[in-house]
């Protein structure tokens, strides 16, 4: 187990610094320049633009301005945004907070509601309900999201009244204690409904078909001719190894969970990560990019390692190799 | 005493739903007669072998014989009592009474439990054994009976860790834990390495016989179901056309499908000269089989009549039941109406 970590950890490490060095890159190899941004198109001074480069270091070579990217990060700095004057790591750690509110709070429901919709249906296979629930879930699997989301706004702000159409908050309100938090919480519901709409149609296939799948395998039939009871079988054993796929389906999610939601967050003026990534690159903001992209690779190397382990506890022929 | 197993016109089709034919019209419905009308008798500890091509229904009729799927007509009598008024009164004491080995020995286990478990998880099933300790006990010395020692090692392990000829072993033995009379063995060798092939089948024979379990032994390798049957059932298209003791059977079929497929078989002698008949025409489909003899349309011998009805079944003097007209044409035996 040690030994398996160790392993993990070293393999997710060096997947972490290809990961910033691609980054770091691809960026600075994308037509724009944050200098000439920063100027503004209407009179652009070249004084003041080589100016800018000089102060940012953006005049030196590629190579050299790797260096001392990794030389800032090794003494635990992200850097300075040109757009915004402000430190990356206070920027990020603000928007983190509330994209994984709106994304972790959806998945979840999502997985939830998906998978018993999905078994649901398995177990109904062929029938009107089955057909009626297959058809509905492809539908909301093709709504593109701001659409979906501009169209609860219409919906639930606009007829209904019900809830707020953007932000996070009341900014005239200011609420503290618990009303602060039914304020917040009456903001999320409609991102986290739209989130949860569009992921639903994904578990609830993984669920349907691997539910299906387990169902027709060989070794059920030895059960049912061993005389196990119909019920027995289904939540013994069919249903513990048809969730399998569902979890590393949701393993693998949590690491586009963050990019994700960045169109849902636009949508609804969320001040999240993924409206962050989203500016900054406009922006040409080289140092918010690759620090975002840092915390993402981070997060999903740590994802990875969780979702191996568990794998390989509820799964015996994945074993961890002493 | 009782039959082991009485199997009286049993019948399963399938409906097919929108079908393209060949003629690109799709139809709404279409019939699939599976199995078509089989019938036999076993006695106790008497095995009998079912042969046939693929897709004759040997499986399917495999799995009519253990109720897991229900026929579309006949029925099954398990020891004087019918399988549908026992399978109504006690579930659990019907599958002790009959038991099913698998093709595909991967497949049989559930991939994330123990041997342990597997074989534990019958006997609390059936509560046979008082305590956890009795139970296990009676796993080691099962397995250590049939030669996987010690049994130590194989309990802990997982289906994927073990090969083929073990997990058969394994599910052979689950099976018979439960001892029941009567035991449908579905093709279970056909997916094992040929050198242990042999000792599946000489622990399937012992095993039967000490519990003097009567068997359907389904396979479409001749020389093993000769090596293994007291009689043999010839299969075609849902129908047993042929059926009798092993020796007549193989030695003088009467049936000309049986006759074509014998000759087919292999032989260990490669200067043994042979006639091979080879059978003309498209392999069959269940599907609209039309009112003659099934084999008519690829069989040598087939006259007019036999496109027009279905030739009912014979006996000849050594008790051989075979469903052909030529049967009574050529040898002039005696006829019988009912099956």
């Amino acid at each position: 187990m040690k030994k398996f970590l160790a392993k993990r950890l070293g393999s997710g490490s060096l997947a972490v610094l290809f990961s910033i060095i691609f980054n770091f890159v691809i960026i600075r190899l994308a037509p724009g320049d944050p200098a000439t941004l920063l100027v503004g198109k209407d009179n652009p001074n070249p004084e003041m633009i080589a100016m800018i480069r000089e102060q940012y270091g953006l005049d030196k070579s590629m190579f050299e301005q790797l260096g001392a990217y990794f030389n800032q990060l090794f003494h635990l700095d992200l850097g300075y945004s040109y757009a915004n004057s402000r430190d990356v790591w206070d920027m990020i750690v603000e928007r983190l907070g509330p994209t994984l509110m709106i994304a972790l709070t959806g998945t979840l429901i999502a997985v939830l509601i998906g998978t018993f919709i999905g078994v649901y249906a398995a177990r109904k296979k062929g029938t009107f309900i089955d057909q009626a629930i297959c058809s509905i879930s492809y539908l909301f699997d093709s709504t593109p999201s701001f659409w979906l989301g501009l169209m609860l706004i219409l919906l639930f702000s606009s007829i209904l009244g019900l809830f707020p159409t953007s932000g996070m908050y009341n900014l005239r309100g200011n609420y503290t204690g618990f009303a602060h938090i039914m304020d917040v919480i009456q903001h999320m519901f409609l991102p986290v409904l739209t989130l949860v709409l569009l992921n639903i149609p994904y578990y609830f296939r993984i669920a349907r078909s691997s539910v299906l799948q387990v169902m027709s395998e060989d070794f059920i039939m030895t059960l049912r001719a061993t005389g196990m009871s119909e019920k027995k079988i289904f939540n013994k054993y069919v249903l513990r190894n048809a969730i399998i796929p569902t979890i590393t389906v949701f393993g693998i999610n949590l690491a586009y969970m963050v990019t994700g939601v960045s169109m849902i967050e636009i949508t609804f003026a969320w001040p999240g990560m993924g409206r962050l990534m989203l500016d900054s690159i406009t922006k040409r903001d080289y140092p918010v990019i690759s620090g975002i992209y840092l915390v993402l690779s981070i997060s999903v190397a740590i994802g990875m390692i969780i979702v191996d382990i568990v794998y390989a506890t509820i799964d015996p022929r994945i074993r961890i190799e002493e | 005493m009782h039959n082991a197993l009485e199997v009286n016109n049993l019948k399963k089709h399938y409906i097919q739903k929108k079908v393209v034919k060949k003629d690109g019209k799709t139809t709404s419905k279409q019939l699939v007669k599976a199995v078509d009308g089989v019938s036999f008798t076993l006695k106790q500890g008497e095995i009998l072998g079912v042969i046939g091509e693929s897709g004759c229904g040997k499986s399917t009729l495999g799995r009519l014989l253990i109720s897991l799927e229900k026929p579309t007509e006949g029925d099954i009598t398990l020891n004087g009592t019918d399988v549908h008024a026992l399978l109504k009164q006690d579930r659990l004491k019907y599958r002790r009474m009959s038991q099913i080995i698998f093709q595909n020995p991967f497949d049989t286990f559930d991939p994330r439990h123990t041997v342990k478990k597997i074989m534990m998880s019958v006997l609390k099933l059936h509560h046979i054994g008082e305590s956890e300790e009795e139970q296990l006990k009676i796993c080691c010395d099962t397995l250590n009976e049939a030669g996987l020692q010690p049994a130590e090692n194989y309990l802990d392990r997982y289906p994927f860790e073990l090969s083929g000829g073990q997990l058969q072993r394994i599910s052979i033995l689950r099976s018979m834990l439960l001892n029941p009379i009567f035991l449908v063995a579905d093709e279970p060798i056909s997916m094992l390495d040929v050198s242990i092939r042999a000792d599946i089948i000489r622990m399937l024979q012992q095993l039967t016989k000490e519990h003097n379990t009567a068997m359907v032994f389904i396979s479409h390798d001749i020389a093993t179901t000769r090596y293994i049957s007291d009689r043999v059932a010839v299969m075609y298209l849902g129908k047993i056309v042929e059926i009798g003791t092993t020796d007549d059977i193989l030695h003088s079929p009467s049936h000309p499908y049986t006759q074509a497929l014998i000759s087919n078989c292999a032989s260990l002698d490669p200067l043994e000269e042979r006639d091979v008949i080879k059978l003309e025409g498209e392999p069959p489909t269940p599907i609209d089989t039309g009112p003659g003899c099934y084999f008519a349309p690829r069989c040598v011998h087939a006259c007019e009549r036999c496109f027009k009805e279905y030739p009912d079944v014979r006996t000849k003097k050594n008790g051989v039941k075979v469903a052909c007209f030529l049967v009574n044409d050529e040898s002039g035996l005696e006829t019988e109406k009912e099956v």
